[in-house]
């Protein structure tokens, strides 16, 4: 029963016309196979996640906006940790008592030193780069590696705002734009994201869980917001959607390499080509690593972030990487393979249902196998608050993986599928890698196959003649269903073949 | 709303519509609806006027606050009032700095050489919630807390070093030990170990 000054409410606050004139959506299968839950938070607080963790011990950590940590207790009371952290990003425990915690400054670890609940030493663990006050300077991680040693990502300024007048880090003399200039909020000449001060647009890789010693260990970035390893040790970044990024890309990181936004190569040891904003996009493609998965733009992902790893009690999906979005109310699958020496994979839509809501920002499995995914929105498109996806006792039919083969591509799925509901569309096309804001798709090409479905139902063969390298291979499955009449939910894989 | 079905929402949307002809769209409310006093102590990083981007912020008990600037590693501006408004920063994405409350007493100004000199370690936090900087200078350890102490600050230092340590007074600044040439104070290794500064305020 909806009252009507509250059904009025719900329409004033519906965002567009148009939104309102479609039908609105009915409880779809997603919201059937898995159920989505609010997960109460601090009163009183501003509730965008920036960081979001299960400790050692099974507690929950979050980091919000406004600089508090907050750590719910076993009584599902929330207790105060920290406070007065400056926009908090990424939350990593550190063993018993301490979190780290990515903020726009520094990377810190937080530590509870007399065992009272509250960390009493906020302790720099990295801060050896460069700030200008730009407000899209944002950092993200820390992701820990299988090397014991700590990443983080941090973002280039934006043509958006200017910089100020005292900067942290010695300022780069390469780019068009003057300093004064700059601080002055004349931001005309400076490329539409700029990085002027170490380390902008890089990923740095600090030793010996913080420790050690900081070292620059890949360039290419814009707006890494997805910073992880998956199962197998691969450390994989993704980047938004934006110049040089035809549509948000997943890099698979190693060290050294140029991973596409140009900015940053100035931070390149050695760097002699001046600004590398100049250079022919041709000498630029030569540098850099291909991405091994693309989240296609309005299909998948506009701002993909975090990425996770499904744990054992998600079946079929355990080992696989999970990345949340920021503009839709949808969650993204990576299933990646070793393709000749390259990470390679296919995406997939994941509850991609309006009862998840859009923001989805920070990712992470508590003990008993449910996803939290922690919302923000920054004042973009997004949301706030804190949602609990159980893992189901049974997997609903979902593509399980996609495999390159030599003749084609093998789709597996979680249950048997009704032949006679199969009609797959593929096609392949990729995007301009250049400097204006994001790509149409480009050089499409429709593909025909002549596929079979395995007896079992659960492993499709599609055979093809044209495989093309540093394409992306949409394999769309719209109207597929199981044996048993369930409908395969996220009908569609995009494999992004860069090697074949 | 799904229950409802598309004609009777089209129909609402057509009296909204209909209804809401001639009026003018309300701005929106800006309003910082989790604004509260500051808890005194309290320690807050944000992007601040006159300051470096890696600041922080504190509210002392009674009515001072300063900025302890971590890029530079130096105590840079002390005002009297309300703490922070930072309703600017918070409602965006960070396009804005906070806004000190009351009246400005004091401040250094930028010296962007002195970032190669120094490295922030972080600060720890006393029962009471103040916090002690901790960092490097020229190969120095340095401890400093700064509390209020009636209208003065006090900056209460503990240094290991090896080698004088010096300062630039201000004309506002004494020492509790040390010698003063020409503003420049040096403290001995043994008179660094532990001294305060106090910064006369009006």
């Amino acid at each position: 029963m909806i009252t009507p000054l509250l059904f009025l409410a719900a329409i004033l606050a519906a965002p567009k016309p148009a939104d309102v004139a479609k039908p609105a959506a009915a409880a779809d299968g997603w919201d059937k196979a898995f159920e989505i839950s609010k997960v109460e938070v601090p009163a009183g607080i501003d509730d965008q996640v920036g960081g979001l963790a299960f400790l050692d011990d099974g507690r929950l950590a979050v980091a919000f906006h406004r600089g508090e940590v907050f750590i719910r207790q076993t009584d599902g009371t929330w207790k105060q940790f920290a406070e007065g952290l400056h926009e908090p990003l990424g939350l990593l425990p550190d063993g018993k008592g301490a979190v780290l915690v990515m903020q726009r400054p520094e990377l810190t670890r937080l530590v509870d030193t007399d065992g009272d609940g509250k960390a009493d030493r906020y302790q720099t663990v990295c801060d050896s780069f460069g700030m200008t006050g730009n407000y899209h300077e944002f950092a993200f991680g820390p992701a820990r590696g299988p090397d014991g040693a700590l990443y983080i990502g941090l973002n280039l300024a934006s043509s958006g705002a200017g910089i100020f007048k005292e900067i942290r880090g010695t300022w780069s003399e390469i780019g068009k734009a003057t300093r004064e200039n700059l601080a002055a909020g004349k931001t005309g000449s400076a490329g539409r994201m700029y990085g002027r001060v170490p380390y902008r647009g890089c990923i740095l890789r600090i030793a010996d869980n913080g420790r050690g010693p900081t070292e620059l260990f890949a360039t290419g970035f814009r707006s890494p917001d997805g910073i992880g390893f998956d199962s197998k040790g691969h450390l994989l970044v993704n980047d938004n959607q934006g110049d040089w990024r035809g549509s948000s890309p997943l890099q698979v990181v190693t060290k050294g390499s140029f991973n596409g936004h140009p900015a940053s190569l100035v931070w390149t040891p050695g760097w002699n080509k001046g600004e590398p904003l100049a250079l022919p996009v041709p000498e630029l493609e030569k540098l850099r690593t291909q991405p091994g998965g693309v989240f296609i733009q309005g299909e998948l992902s506009n701002s993909p972030t975090q990425p996770a790893v499904f744990p054992a009690s998600w079946g079929a999906l355990a080992g696989q990487v999970v990345f949340g979005e920021m503009n839709a109310a949808r969650l993204v699958r990576f299933v990646g393979e070793d393709v000749g020496g390259v990470h390679q994979g296919a995406m997939i839509p994941f509850l991609d249902t309006k009862a998840l809501r859009n923001g989805n920002h920070r990712l992470a499995f508590a003990p008993d196998g449910a996803l939290h995914v922690g919302k923000t929105h920054l004042s973009w498109a997004g949301n706030n608050g804190i949602v609990r996806i159980p893992a189901p006792k049974a997997l609903p039919p979902l593509i399980e993986s996609v495999h390159l083969t030599a003749k084609g591509f093998e789709v597996r799925f979680t249950a048997a599928l009704d032949k006679a509901s199969l009609t797959p569309a593929l096609r392949s096309f990729r995007y301009k890698y250049h400097s204006t804001y994001g790509s149409p798709k480009v050089d499409e090409l429709p593909l025909e196959s002549a596929w079979s479905l395995s007896a079992d139902g659960k492993l499709l063969t599609l055979p093809l003649k044209d495989i093309r390298e540093g394409f992306v291979h949409e394999i769309k499955l719209a109207g597929a269903k199981s044996t048993d009449g369930r409908e395969l939910l996220g009908p569609i894989a995009y494999y992004q073949v860069v090697k074949k | 709303m799904a229950h409802l079905g598309e004609a009777n929402l089209l129909a609402v949307r057509e009296y909204m519509i209909n209804a809401s002809q001639g009026l003018k769209e309300k701005p929106a409310v800006s309003k910082d609806l989790l604004a509260r006093p500051a808890r005194r102590p309290e320690i807050q990083r944000m992007f601040l006027p006159n300051v470096g981007p890696a600041a922080i912020a504190v509210a002392l008990p009674g009515d001072l606050n300063y900025t302890f600037d971590a890029g530079d590693c130096r105590l840079r501006t002390v005002w009297r009032g309300d703490f922070l408004d930072c309703w600017a920063y918070y409602k965006s994405n960070g396009k804005a700095t906070a806004t000190p409350l009351g009246t400005t007493l004091w401040q250094l100004p930028a010296d962007e050489s002195l970032q190669k000199r120094v490295k922030f370690l972080g600060y720890s936090v006393d029962a009471a919630g103040l916090p002690t900087f901790e960092y490097e200078r020229d190969g120095a350890q340095f401890r400093e807390k700064i509390v209020a102490e009636g209208k003065n600050l006090v900056r209460r230092f503990e240094v290991t070093t090896t080698k004088p340590v010096t300062f630039t007074l201000d004309p506002a600044t004494t020492c509790s030990s040390g010698t003063v040439l020409n503003k420049l104070l040096t403290l001995t290794p043994a008179e660094a170990k532990s001294f305060t500064l106090t910064l006369r305020l009006l």
